[in-house]
């Protein structure tokens, strides 16, 4: 009977009909038809409520539109609706009348990143004040060690889906000086109990990789004019991205 | 099996504010205001499914809304009335937050929504036959037993009827609670929206059920829908509480005197006043339910 049930929402198969009381198929159809409303009406508020901004950008007709054949090609797995819409940006490279807005799937893929980050445990991470505090105790910079919050992700993007992310973060988005062309290197990390992303220089990003590599910090400065270890130290420590800045544990051993 | 007095047993007493003063659906959009607030209100009720994850603000609020006030949790995707066997990493997790939470009550539905590896995120409609009723019964056990207390069941809001079901929806009820011990979710709305769309009398349908075991109400909004015959009422918790569904529900206060009760709102949500405003009303039906028993009593 549920096989039943979910072909008739889902492709509007009766086989079910003539299992529902009415005196007529019209009506047995008309009452049926609540339970296909409302299954796809709430997991499109669902999908809009994962991706606002890709909401924005294409327009409320539009979105129902697209979120209805995904759901139609991929019916959440799970009961917990934040999970919903891990192909959805695979879907939308895919849909056809998405196809004149390249970035549209690189903008899922990071407001989906974002969600899932925000639903993360949160590690506790340095404030600006305890960050500064712990640089300055270091005294032998050669051997600082920079721990980075296990849950950021570094993320490098062909166009500028960051900068539009962030001007629709605004009440009224401006979106003249966006370069949608632009690459991007993004930063994706908790602040308070909210997924944000940070936009990065290249160096900026490199430095950040090294780091996640190996937290020494000789080991992971870039060989690149345009890095200023300072400029980016205080960034960093400002996004409360570090969970702890100490001197490398193997030296302090050894000189003791 | 746990029944009432298991859960007396083993110490568990209702807490006065739960039992004293009706309580409103909690969404995102209310947290600060509570927390400024602190608002005069019974309870705050949550849905399971919103609140399982490890971080952000949801589990946060949550906790610290908690340190204030009694909160139940309503669980919406559990599937109880559904044909597969119950999908135990969910319920598992339903029960970290249970015992992480401590709610006064937890509640699930009379409805099946998950299908294979599929959920269909509505509350959908399970023919009343003796073999469902022996699957729910199973599935409520086995949440009982994880949970290690007793749960509500919440009466369904239905637009269709099988010809396959072999009794009627309050019979299957009532023998749920007898197998089970389970307690009864009424949602006086639910029972509006049925019988009106089902042609029948709702407060037929009230004696019909095995009211004893009501130990909470919910109360809610529907819309008419006109545009096709017949008409039909959806519960579509986006709109205030009916007049029809006020009036049901003195009709069942009378008959089985106060019981802690919620306004359940999950869309197009008002400002939090206006949702304490109708918290307020159901508080004075119940005192004066409450002075009318004491009256009776004298």
């Amino acid at each position: 009977m549920q096989a039943q049930f979910k072909a008739a929402v889902f492709s509007q198969n009766d086989a079910l009909l003539k299992d529902i009381k009415a005196p007529h198929a019209h009506e047995r159809n008309q009452r049926l038809n609540v339970y296909r409303n409302n299954v796809f009406s709430s997991l499109q508020t669902a999908l809009a409520d994962i991706f606002p901004v890709c909401k924005q950008l294409v327009g409320e007709t539009f979105f129902n539109a697209m979120a209805h054949q995904y759901i139609m090609q991929c019916p959440p797995n799970s009961p917990i609706l934040s999970h919903y819409g891990d192909q959805f940006s695979a879907f939308v490279a895919q849909f056809t009348p998405a196809q004149s807005l390249p970035y549209l799937p690189l903008l899922c893929d990071l407001e989906y990143r974002l969600l899932q980050l925000t639903h993360q445990a949160e590690t506790p991470t340095l404030s600006l004040d305890m960050a500064q505090q712990q640089l300055s105790q270091i005294q032998n910079p050669e051997q600082l060690e920079l721990h980075l919050d296990p849950n950021i992700q570094l993320l490098k993007a062909p166009l500028a889906i960051g900068a539009l992310y962030l001007a629709h973060q605004q009440t009224n988005p401006n979106l003249d000086d966006i370069d949608l062309q632009q690459t991007e290197y993004l930063l994706l990390a908790k602040s308070g109990w909210y997924g944000r992303c940070y936009t990065l220089t290249e160096a900026e990003f490199v430095f950040l990789r090294g780091i996640k590599a190996d937290p020494l910090l000789p080991n992971a400065i870039p060989d690149m004019e345009a890095f200023d270890l300072g400029q980016t130290l205080a960034k960093l420590m400002t996004w409360q991205v570090f969970t702890s800045i100490i001197e490398s544990s193997a030296n302090t051993h050894g000189e003791s | 099996m746990l029944t009432k007095s298991d859960q007396q047993a083993e110490g568990r007493s209702i807490p006065s504010r739960f039992a004293q003063y009706s309580g409103i659906s909690l969404k995102p959009c209310y947290y600060e205001q509570i927390l400024a607030e602190l608002p005069d209100v019974g309870f705050f009720e949550v849905h399971a499914e919103n609140y399982l994850s490890l971080g952000g603000p949801a589990r946060h609020y949550l906790a610290r809304i908690r340190e204030h006030y009694d909160i139940t949790v309503h669980g919406v995707g559990l599937s109880l009335g559904g044909e597969d066997p119950l999908n135990t990493e969910h319920l598992e997790r339903v029960a970290q937050l249970v015992e992480r939470i401590e709610p006064v009550i937890f509640s699930e539905h009379l409805a099946w929504s998950s299908h294979q590896q599929h959920f269909l995120n509505d509350l959908l409609p399970a023919p009343y036959t003796q073999e469902r009723l022996t699957l729910l019964c199973d599935h409520i056990d086995q949440v009982q037993n994880r949970l290690k207390r007793q749960i509500l069941i919440e009466n369904p809001s239905t637009y269709v009827e099988f010809n396959s079901s072999a009794m009627t929806e309050t019979d299957f009820i009532g023998q749920m609670v007898a197998r089970t011990g389970c307690g009864l979710l009424l949602d006086v709305n639910n029972v509006e929206v049925s019988c009106f769309n089902h042609g029948c009398s709702p407060y037929q349908y009230l004696q019909s059920l095995p009211l004893q075991a009501t130990q909470q109400i919910h109360l809610a909004g529907y819309v008419l829908d006109e545009q096709d015959q017949p008409a039909l009422k959806i519960d579509s918790h986006d709109q205030p509480v009916a007049h029809e569904v006020w009036q049901l529900y003195r009709y069942l206060l009378e008959q089985i005197g106060d019981c802690p009760t919620l306004i359940e709102r999950d869309g197009n949500l008002p400002e939090l006043t206006t949702l304490l405003q109708e918290a307020h009303q159901a508080d004075d039906i119940r005192q004066n339910t409450r002075e009318a028993h004491h009256a009776s009593a004298v």
